[in-house]
C-alpha cells in the first residue's frame, strides 16, 4: 500500500491510498469545520451564506479527487480498445491540481492514458485541459473561438479557468 | 474483406466503457476523452450489418459497455476527419478515424466536435 500526500491550497494535507478503490482518509464531518479554522474566511468578514459556494466548490474538490484515485485503478486495455494504464505521475498531477484550482472542473480519463478537466457551465463555450505527464493541452471552443495549444506552465493553467470564469 | 469504400450513410460503432468513466451524467453523453487514442480511433463499421446487429456484435465482445456511439461516414468528413478500412484478423469491420490524410492522432477540437455529433444507444 502506498500513500500519497497533496497539499490542499496549500494549507491542509491529505493522505490518498492510491491503490485501493475510494480514498480519502478524511472525514467529511471534519471538512468545514477544517476549513473555517484553517482558511481564515471569518476573519475576512465572509457571512455563513456567502461561504456557501466555496463549501459547495470544497465538495466538488472532493468527489473529483476521489474519482481520479479510481482512475489509477484502470488496467491494460481497461476502455477495450487497447488502452494503457493512466501513469502515476499523471494522477498525482491531476490531483495536485484539482486542489489548487477556483472551480471544479468535470474531470475523465481518455483513451490516450491521460486526464481531462472540463469546464462546459458557460453555455457555448468549451474550456478542456488535458494533462499528460510533463505538459497540459488547451482547448476552447466557442462562437468563433477554436483553440488548442500546450503548455509546461501551471501558470497559464490558472489563468485560462479565472478568464474562462470571468 | 470488404470493400475499401464508405457510402456516405454507413455508420461507425465505438463502445464507451468501462462503466461511467466517459460518461457526463450532467449531459448524459459522452465526453469527448472517449474519442481520443494515441494512434487511430478505432471503431467497426457497419459494413452491410444493420445497426442492431452492428451493435450486438460489440456488446457480445465487451463487457462493462454505457453505451455505443454510433455515426455516418459523411458527419466524419463534414468534421474534417479521414475513415480508413483497416481489418484485422480478428476483426474484419475494424476501421479507424485520423485527423487526416496525413495525421493520425486526433485533435482535442475534432474529438470535442465529434463527442457532440455521434449518436448513440445506452446499454447500461
Amino acid at each position: 500500500m502506498s500513500d500519497c500526500a497533496i497539499p490542499i491550497r496549500g494549507r491542509l494535507n491529505m493522505r490518498y491510498d492510491l491503490s485501493g478503490s475510494i480514498p480519502p482518509k478524511v472525514r467529511f464531518s471534519n471538512v468545514f469545520s477544517t476549513l473555517e479554522e484553517k482558511s481564515n474566511l471569518s476573519a475576512i468578514g465572509t457571512s455563513a451564506v456567502d461561504q456557501i459556494p466555496i463549501y459547495m466548490e470544497y465538495a466538488k474538490m472532493l468527489d473529483n479527487r476521489a474519482r481520479v484515485v479510481k482512475f489509477a485503478n484502470l488496467d491494460q486495455n481497461w476502455n477495450g480498445y487497447g488502452s494503457t494504464p493512466i501513469p502515476r505521475t499523471i494522477i498525482e498531477r491531476t490531483l495536485a491540481l484539482i486542489s489548487n484550482v477556483k472551480y471544479q472542473p468535470k474531470v475523465f480519463p481518455t483513451a490516450r492514458s491521460t486526464i481531462q478537466l472540463e469546464y462546459d457551465s458557460r453555455k457555448g463555450s468549451y474550456l478542456e485541459i488535458e494533462i499528460d505527464e510533463d505538459y497540459y493541452t488547451i482547448t476552447q471552443l466557442g462562437g468563433s473561438v477554436e483553440n488548442e495549444y500546450q503548455t509546461k506552465n501551471d501558470d497559464d493553467i490558472n489563468n485560462v479557468i479565472e478568464e474562462y470564469h470571468a | 474483406m470488404l470493400d475499401d469504400h464508405f457510402s456516405n450513410e454507413e455508420e461507425l460503432y465505438r463502445a464507451v466503457r468501462p462503466g461511467s468513466a466517459f460518461w457526463d451524467e450532467e449531459r448524459n453523453r459522452p465526453t469527448s476523452g472517449a474519442f481520443k487514442d494515441k494512434e487511430g480511433l478505432s471503431l467497426d463499421r457497419a459494413g452491410g450489418r444493420s445497426r442492431f446487429d452492428s451493435c450486438a456484435a460489440l456488446t457480445t465482445k465487451l463487457s462493462s459497455i454505457k453505451a455505443i456511439a454510433y455515426i455516418q461516414y459523411q458527419e466524419c468528413i463534414r468534421l474534417g476527419l479521414c475513415v480508413i478500412y483497416k481489418p484485422v484478423p480478428e476483426n474484419e469491420y475494424h476501421s479507424e478515424i485520423h485527423e487526416s490524410e496525413t495525421i493520425i492522432k486526433i485533435s482535442n477540437i475534432k474529438a470535442k466536435k465529434l463527442s457532440e455529433t455521434v449518436n448513440f444507444s445506452i446499454i447500461n
